[in-house]
């Protein structure tokens, strides 16, 4: 008479479908999935304890390096916070300026995530697809920031430098050209019969439970639940966007997949508005060099493509924090995955972790 | 709301306050469990952040719950001692608290009682000590 146990083995830190370093320990009994116990910590880099140790100002370009792949959101959502502890008015062509940013730093996010996404699952070709146009988005970046990747374009108190010339007539350009695009993408991918019967049932995250772990973000929205921070607290400049909320009934694995696809249809509409509604004004509120704020508390969040990135500063008056606190989506995001997990086989788990989209640098901070 | 929870916990509110979507709340670590039912009862499903805030003299966990029918906070604030704090854990109400406790164990050594898996989340195994509480 055999007898079965079950076996914990270790995926990762170093596997190529890890997302970053994150170990995953995974209990089998057989091939099926008992549970998922995630390890991580292997990227922390102590960058609350840090804060506590920078200037308000100096501490900017910080938050850029949590989530690397879309970096613009932290970034901005930090200098929300500090504008909020402080009272600064940011001015209304930076506050359009910074959705304009947030939604192409959406879209080259997703985008990331479809190809690497796409990667896991042995579809070999739709990577460079993507990073293909990621590469447009983050040439418009480097003509108004100078940088590809950890722009640190928000400063506190708006942007600290305007639109160069030609950055509109580019925009326009990669306006016209993503949402044909992205079509291309779902003729590849979306649409193919492997890839439906490798989703479709796969990672069931209940909305309840899906609240319940904290889960934000396309993840969340994937179970049809409507919370998106654009639209429940609207910051900068979204209260005068028209755009609507994508969510996917489904709650698998494909419901988070179609809801990030349709989101990049979302931005490039969103963008379009931005470019057309453009205000005239000031880029940046006056005496924003060096920032005391006054003694308090602050939170400030927005909606980064993973979900639900918040900041919380504690001032005591002092030139520097004293305490930074950073929320991170995917860290709340990555804790559901025991849960999604169960039941499922272990080719599952790489595509349930993919669907998930995480970035390593922010959860572990 | 605040006057309803004051007339459930007489004793352990400490402060209370309401501001623009947030209910804010200072009260005793021993009407935590009692008051985090309450609260989840009352619609605060979502725990969107849990972390703690040490200035030097005194501890303080903070609990940031979100309501998303109501699209409101709830900010509770529960001072502990700096050093040896015990706390019950809210897993049992908000899965998402299980992590969020996890770290701030790790970095500033408050221990949640009755957490189902309370270990180090961001430190290695084998670190001494809890970096994020002041010297």
């Amino acid at each position: 008479m055999t007898r079965t146990e079950t076996k914990i083995i270790s995926m990762g830190p170093q596997h190529p479908s890890m997302h970053g370093v994150l170990r995953l320990a995974v209990t089998l009994d057989g091939e099926m999935v008992v549970d998922v116990k995630p390890d991580i910590g292997f990227l922390h880099r102590g960058i609350e304890k840090l804060g506590e140790n920078r200037t308000y100002n100096q501490f900017v370009a910080y938050p850029d390096r949590l989530d690397y792949v879309s970096s613009y959101s932290n970034n901005l959502a930090y200098c929300e916070c500090v504008e909020k502890l402080a009272g600064i008015e940011v001015p209304r062509r930076a506050k359009w300026q910074r959705v304009l940013f947030l939604e192409m730093q959406r879209i080259a996010s997703h985008l990331v995530w479809l190809g690497t996404f796409a990667l896991d699952l042995g579809a070999w070709t739709l990577f460079l697809y993507a990073f293909r146009e990621r590469e447009t988005i983050l040439d418009l970046f480097e003509m108004a920031t100078g940088a590809r990747l950890t722009y640190s374009w928000c400063r506190i108190g708006g942007l600290p430098k305007d639109l160069p010339e030609g950055f509109e007539r580019a925009c326009r350009e990669f306006v016209k050209l993503m949402p044909g695009r992205v079509t291309e993408y779902d003729n590849l991918f979306t649409g193919n019969r492997v890839l439906q019967a490798r989703l479709q049932g796969i990672g069931m995250l209940p909305p309840a439970v899906g609240i319940s772990y904290g889960v934000s973000g396309p993840s969340l929205r994937g179970s049809g639940v409507n919370y998106d921070i654009r639209k429940t607290e609207p910051f900068e400049a979204y209260a005068e966007m028209n755009f609507e909320v994508a969510t996917s009934p489904r709650c698998d694995s494909y419901g988070r997949h179609l809801v990030r696809m349709e989101e990049m249809r979302t931005s490039v509409k969103i963008i379009q508005q931005c470019l057309d509604g453009m205000p005239e004004g000031e880029i940046i509120a006056k005496g924003t060099k060096s920032v005391t704020p006054p003694a308090g508390e602050a939170y400030a969040h927005v909606e980064s493509p993973r979900g639900d990135f918040g900041v919380y500063l504690v001032s005591d008056g002092k030139n520097k924090p004293a305490r930074v606190r950073l929320r991170a989506p995917s860290f709340s995001n990555l804790s559901a995955i025991g849960e999604m997990c169960r039941g499922a086989k272990v080719a599952d788990v790489i595509a349930i972790l993919g669907s998930i989209d995480i970035v390593l640098g922010e959860i572990d901070r | 709301m605040i006057d309803q929870l004051k007339q459930l916990f007489p004793q352990g509110i400490i402060e209370s306050a309401e501001k623009e979507n947030e209910l804010l709340l200072t009260a005793e670590a021993s009407i935590l469990m009692g008051l985090c039912r309450q609260l989840k009862e009352a619609g605060f499903d979502y725990p969107a952040d849990i972390t703690a805030y040490d200035d030097g003299k005194t501890l303080r966990v903070i609990y940031r719950i979100y309501s998303m029918s109501n699209n409101n906070y709830v900010v509770l604030s529960v001072p502990v001692a700096r050093k040896g704090a015990r706390l019950p854990s809210v897993s049992s109400l908000w899965k998402g608290a299980e992590w969020f406790e996890r770290e701030i164990f790790d970095l500033f050594g408050v221990v949640f009682d009755k957490h189902p898996d309370l270990r180090r989340i961001l430190l290695p195994v084998d670190w001494e000590g809890h970096p994020l509480l002041k010297e």
